[in-house]
């Protein structure tokens, strides 16, 4: 009511009067804005400004001529129709959107439970201790993990030592996909989840301290606490950090799939992000590349869009936008 | 309401930005041509000065009387920079040049190097000399306006045409049908003629087992099967330790690499004595998946022989997993036997045995006598440099005489002797060295390989690169076991039959578009026959159904468009009369 109040004064003063109270709050505000200025500059540099790059896609790129100077595809959409003339398209598309979902299914969750476990216990040094060696693997080099694994998954390998040791027999576990979901969406589970429970553990610090004490006056227990009082302060932030992550369904960790294929699975895990990597980076044939992932990037906004549309009609309190 | 507006601002402010940058580049991209040097104009007019060949056209007179470049090079193993060579390299070219070189070099490791090559091509930004691994492909860079048409400055060359001229095909295979060429290919010195493989052409033995039950490495392909037959059985005995009899050396090379050989054919897009052709379609290929599928079934082969990468597959060799590797690179026999936790463990070599229908086997990577060049690897230079004439007359001057045995050899009387006969000999401290090999690499002898000085690819003396490797144990039926070098060896037993018609193709003259043609056919369906045929292997499919090969083959096909019209597209470029001239 105050804002709509002092909206309709400041519309109705003179432009000149409007400038002085425009940048009045600027310098009233501008530790916040030198505060948010690097991060600014960071993504108009690294994130707007190559996007012009873009148009290549529509180009038959000519190193010399530059971006704007090679002519245009004839037709316009060329390298897009290519690709979904390619005989694999589908398949690549398929296996991006399931090793997406699946992941997500399994990433997104784990650090949340991670910190809401984490917030349950008592002990400072042990959950400090837990905490830290949760970091850990998020310093690992995917290289480095997708050659444990291949150490990992074979008939000797550790994984195979524990199947035996459960009366299982071995298998060779890099051979075709059927163990492939569980080493990628493992290992990237065990990769990512002390580091992604960071930013709720954060948002759980914030907890009124007073509601618990409440809580325990009204005799209620853990999960009834982790229910009513912990899950409802991180809602919000779970809820934008998903937005962003349905965004991400399409960007599946393509380095750590190249790593893993082998002549048993390649078909099988291929992913668009490989594909890209070798037509871009391997056979440089970068307008066809920029268009393959142009048309990942729009389907990976379309997914945020909707599901932000969700989140607003669900409750608009914690929508992006 | 405000939300709206502010996101409405925020796109403008993007799309204005888009915008405004579009605007400045096209500014910039059509000032590019203009820049001297990078039209045809420019570098034309150095050619009407001079004769071709003589390397004594007139320079243009430079700042300070020094060139100073940029050059994108990589790091081998050992870094060039500093050693006694690369000296030696810097002073005798300046020496050559009359100038003052100011190089700032650019090392990569060279598995980076390769990887990132193409995406420093695409960007135009390339300095003013960069070793260049990818063949034909620079074509389309040259006819772009991004590396130097070195067609254009002949008469600063002396000693490279001296390779033109005696390499199979001569100026037709070095310049393309217009006339252009877009880079120094890399060059061989072979006087001695050696005719021996780079690898893939024999197949590992343990040979401390094999003596010690009797055995003999296999000469046909017969003997193999029975030989495959016996080790199984000792290892189901329980007499040898081991859990297979053969495995893969590393899941990035096709297991039946080590086998294309025998059968008359090749794993990709090859010259097979006739014409053209994709091999993994072939009918003599799908009687080799015929054999190795009845392998695989006899429970020969190690089923992780397509997942396990380099690092598990050699603790499988060093362990004694194993007893046979038909598939690896030379030096590795050396490498396992090193690195064995198995005590008598001795790893060698034998030549691949033969098929009775095809006969002597075919070798992989041969170099033609003499002096010779190859069109895979080599050096650009940027169209862009500002004295290019400096730049192709310093690159010119790496295939002279003097600079070759420099860098093959080293510092004469240091590192090497000549005896009154003109015969070379490497010192005793590389000799005589733990490991040889490196010992040279830490001068900067180049035909080490470890270690690579100047700007590469420079000229490789195969005496020089043979007399350093240490010998690995061989076995032939005539001369039983003994130690041997792979060059040599596989020259010596495979014979000039063992030549295969791949390492002497015809000239193929394609225009830039038609090598990215042939760069997508090679890649895309090697990938797919690669999976494939692991299939036919392992018999997921069924190597004897007709239906599934046609299957397979069709599937080949459709990987790019119009298959046999590429194929065609290879043969029409093809000039036959360049075969073996």
């Amino acid at each position: 009511m105050k804002n709509q109040k002092s909206k309709a004064v400041n519309s109705k003063l003179p432009t000149g009067q409007r400038m002085v109270r425009f940048f009045r709050l600027v310098w009233k505000q501008k530790d916040l804005l030198v505060l948010a200025l690097p991060a600014t500059i960071l993504i108009a540099l690294f994130k707007y400004y190559p996007m012009y790059g873009i148009l290549i896609a529509l180009k038959d790129y000519k190193t010399k001529m530059g971006i704007w100077g090679s002519p245009w595809e004839v037709p316009l959409f060329n390298n897009f129709i290519r690709f979904f003339n390619y005989v694999d398209a589908g398949n690549l598309i398929w296996n991006t959107v399931k090793i997406g979902l699946v992941t997500m299914l399994f990433t997104f969750p784990a650090p949340i439970i991670f910190a809401l476990l984490l917030n349950e216990l008592r002990g400072k040094i042990f959950k400090s201790a837990v905490q830290t060696v949760s970091y850990i693997p998020y310093f690992i080099s995917v290289v480095v993990i997708a050659g444990m694994l291949n150490s990992f998954g074979s008939t000797d390998g550790l994984f195979n030592v524990i199947r035996q040791f459960f009366g299982l027999s071995a298998v060779n576990m890099n051979a075709g996909d059927k163990y492939f979901l569980l080493m990628y969406v493992g290992s990237a589970v065990w990769h990512g989840v002390g580091w992604g429970s960071i930013i709720y553990l954060a948002a759980l610090s914030n907890v009124d301290t007073t509601l618990y004490d409440v809580a325990n006056i009204d005799g209620a227990n853990r999960w009834q606490k982790v229910k009513n009082i912990a899950w409802p302060t991180i809602m919000p932030t779970t809820t934008i950090l998903l937005i962003m992550n349905v965004g991400n369904v399409l960007q599946s960790d393509y380095t750590k799939v190249l790593l893993m294929q082998n002549d048993t699975n390649r078909s099988l895990i291929d992913v668009i992000g490989t594909y890209v990597y070798r037509i871009g980076v391997e056979r440089g044939e970068f307008e066809y590349a920029t268009a393959v992932n142009l048309f990942v990037s729009i389907a990976s906004l379309i997914l945020v869009y909707s599901a932000n549309t969700v989140t607003r009609k669900l409750n608009p309190e914690n929508s992006l936008w | 309401m405000k939300k709206r507006r502010i996101f409405a601002l925020l796109m403008l402010v993007v799309m204005s930005m888009t915008f405004f940058i579009s605007c400045k580049s096209k500014g910039d991209s059509t000032q590019q041509p203009d820049k001297p040097g990078t039209t045809e104009g420019a570098t034309k007019a150095p050619a009407q000065e001079g004769g071709e060949g003589t390397g004594e056209a007139v320079l243009p007179e430079l700042p300070n009387n020094t060139l100073s470049i940029t050059v994108n090079t990589a790091n081998f193993g050992t870094d060039a920079q500093g050693t006694a060579v690369q000296e030696e390299w810097q002073r005798m070219m300046e020496e050559y040049l009359g100038c003052k070189l100011d190089i700032t070099w650019n090392m990569t490791p060279w598995q980076d190097f390769r990887t990132n090559e193409a995406v420093l091509l695409q960007s135009g930004d390339i300095p003013d000399v960069s070793t260049y691994s990818q063949g034909t492909l620079v074509n389309e860079y040259g006819a772009d306006g991004v590396v130097l048409d070195i067609s254009k400055y002949t008469q600063y060359m002396k000693y490279y045409p001296e390779f033109i001229k005696s390499t199979n095909g001569g100026e037709k295979y070095v310049f393309n049908e217009n006339g252009s060429s877009y880079y120094f290919m890399d060059g061989f010195v072979n006087p001695e003629n050696i005719e021996g493989a780079q690898s893939f052409t024999a197949f590992a033995y343990r040979f401390d087992l094999l003596e010690k039950f009797n055995l003999k490495p296999a000469t046909t392909l017969d003997e193999f099967t029975k030989l495959c037959a016996d080790i199984k059985e000792l290892i189901d005995k329980g007499e040898i330790d081991a859990k297979y009899v053969m495995s893969n050396s590393d899941k990035n090379y096709a297991f039946y690499r080590g086998f294309v050989g025998i059968f008359h054919t090749w794993d990709t897009t090859y010259w097979n004595g006739e014409k053209w052709s994709f091999g993994p379609i072939e009918d003599n290929f799908r009687e080799m998946l015929k054999y190795i599928n009845s392998l695989y079934a006899a429970g020969y082969i190690d089923p992780e022989f397509g997942t396990d990468d380099g690092a598990t597959a050699t603790e499988k060799a060093v362990k004694g997993s194993n007893v046979i590797q038909p598939t690896l690179w030379a030096g590795m026999p050396r490498m396992w036997n090193t690195q064995s936790t198995v005590d008598g463990m001795k790893w060698g070599l034998a030549f691949l045995p033969e098929n009775a229908t095809y006969g002597t086997p075919w070798k992989w990577g041969s170099r033609q006598p003499g002096k010779s060049l190859s069109n895979s690897m080599g050096i650009i230079i940027s169209a862009d440099t500002e004295y290019p004439e400096w730049v192709v007359k310093m690159i010119d001057y790496q295939y002279s005489d003097e600079m070759i045995e420099m860098m093959n050899w080293g510092i004469k009387d240091e590192t090497y002797t000549v005896d009154a006969s003109g015969d070379h000999k490497f010192a005793d401290v590389i000799l005589n060295a733990e490991d040889p090999v490196q010992a040279a690499a830490n001068y900067g002898i180049m035909s080490s390989s470890a270690c690579r000085t100047g700007i590469p690819f420079t000229p490789l003396t195969f005496e020089a690169m043979t007399e350093q490797i240490p010998t690995e144990p061989w076995w032939n039926p005539t001369d039983g076991y003994y130690e041997g070098k792979y060059w040599h060896e596989s020259g010596k037993i495979g014979g000039p039959a063992s030549v295969s018609p791949f390492d002497r193709p015809p000239v193929l003259n394609l225009t830039d578009k038609q090598a990215t043609e042939k760069a997508e056919l090679t890649t895309t369906c090697e990938l797919f026959a690669r999976e494939n045929a692991l299939k036919f292997i392992t018999g997921e499919m069924d190597i004897n159904d007709d239906a599934a090969w046609q299957k397979y083959v069709d599937g080949v096909k459709s990987q790019v468009s119009d298959f046999d019209g590429k194929l065609q597209m290879m043969q029409d470029g093809s000039d036959l009369s360049s075969i073996g001239k």
